[in-house]
């Protein structure tokens, strides 16, 4: 579990490393994690929140616990972006994609999960026991 | 009036398609209509605070900005100059809008998950006002 508590919101990921889908709704609290990430990003946490229509991020940290891709409908033909969450992944990340499209994308999650937005905790967490998942 | 609605692969009007709603929420012509309203409460459980702003659903004031991708979609209907496209959108805001949109040029998906109710919405040349009905074209005649 990785947990970054601040100030203003307590952020609390009940997942082990690897790549995960939300569930596809909107209004849930995934622009509030992302613009809280990048908070967190500017002021050196080990996070990387990436949407579209930035250059690729450098990660603020040597190691990246947490990353977002936030907005993934609008670059999910990107395979460099690919490439980038695997990495992460296989380096002990967390990586949360957002995607609504009900397409096939080259990127692979293990599970579908669901983010909690209650008054100042953000929580996400699998939506079934991750392992009831097959590979 | 009437949602026009067209899916992926469908024949659009000559008009600007708007696929970066993020970029584009700028142009929404009422954050506090009775569409607006309707929509802020239903997707957002929030409410228009003022010219800048709204209440979230913990009671704190945030600007537009921080409304979610779906909501600006939806919200983005009530112009009539463009194309939206609802790429973005989830399951929820894609019912909510089917439901409550009156005007505007919607792109979407097929969606198998059409809420029931009635709706005011012309497709393929057809209007309907009845989700069940749209719900049954979709199945029998698009797929």
């Amino acid at each position: 579990m990785i947990e970054f508590k601040d100030n203003i919101l307590t952020i609390r990921v009940e997942l082990e490393p690897g790549i995960y889908f939300f569930e596809p709704n909107s209004a849930t609290g995934k622009t509030r994690l992302y613009h809280h990430m990048c908070d967190m990003y500017n002021d050196g946490e080990p996070v990387l929140p990436i949407t579209y229509s930035q250059d690729m991020p450098i990660p603020a940290h040597n190691t990246v616990s947490l990353a977002l891709f936030d907005r993934y409908d609008m670059y999910s033909g990107s395979s460099e972006y690919v490439t980038l969450a695997e990495k992460l992944a296989s380096e002990g990340a967390v990586v949360l994609v957002d995607l609504k499209s009900t397409e096939p994308v080259q990127l692979h999650g293990s599970a579908e999960v669901v983010i909690e937005l209650r008054n100042g905790v953000i929580r996400v967490h699998a939506l079934i026991p991750i392992a009831h998942y097959t590979a | 009036m009437s949602l026009n609605l067209y899916l992926y692969g469908d024949q659009l009007p000559d008009l600007r398609v708007v696929r970066d709603v993020e970029s584009a929420y700028r142009r929404i012509p009422s954050f506090t209509s009775e569409y607006a309203v309707k929509i802020l409460s239903r997707l957002e459980l929030a409410r228009p605070a003022d010219s800048n702003g709204f209440i979230d659903r913990f009671g704190y004031y945030l600007p537009w900005k921080f409304l979610s991708t779906g909501t600006k979609a939806a919200l983005l209907l009530q112009a009539n100059d463009m194309v939206v496209d609802c790429l973005e959108c989830g399951d929820n805001a894609i019912s909510v809008i089917l439901s409550c949109a009156t005007t505007g040029n919607a792109l979407m998906r097929y969606t198998d998950e059409v809420p029931d109710g009635d709706c005011d919405i012309m497709y393929a040349g057809r209007h309907f006002t009845d989700l069940s009905e749209l719900r049954w074209y979709f199945e029998e005649v698009v797929v």
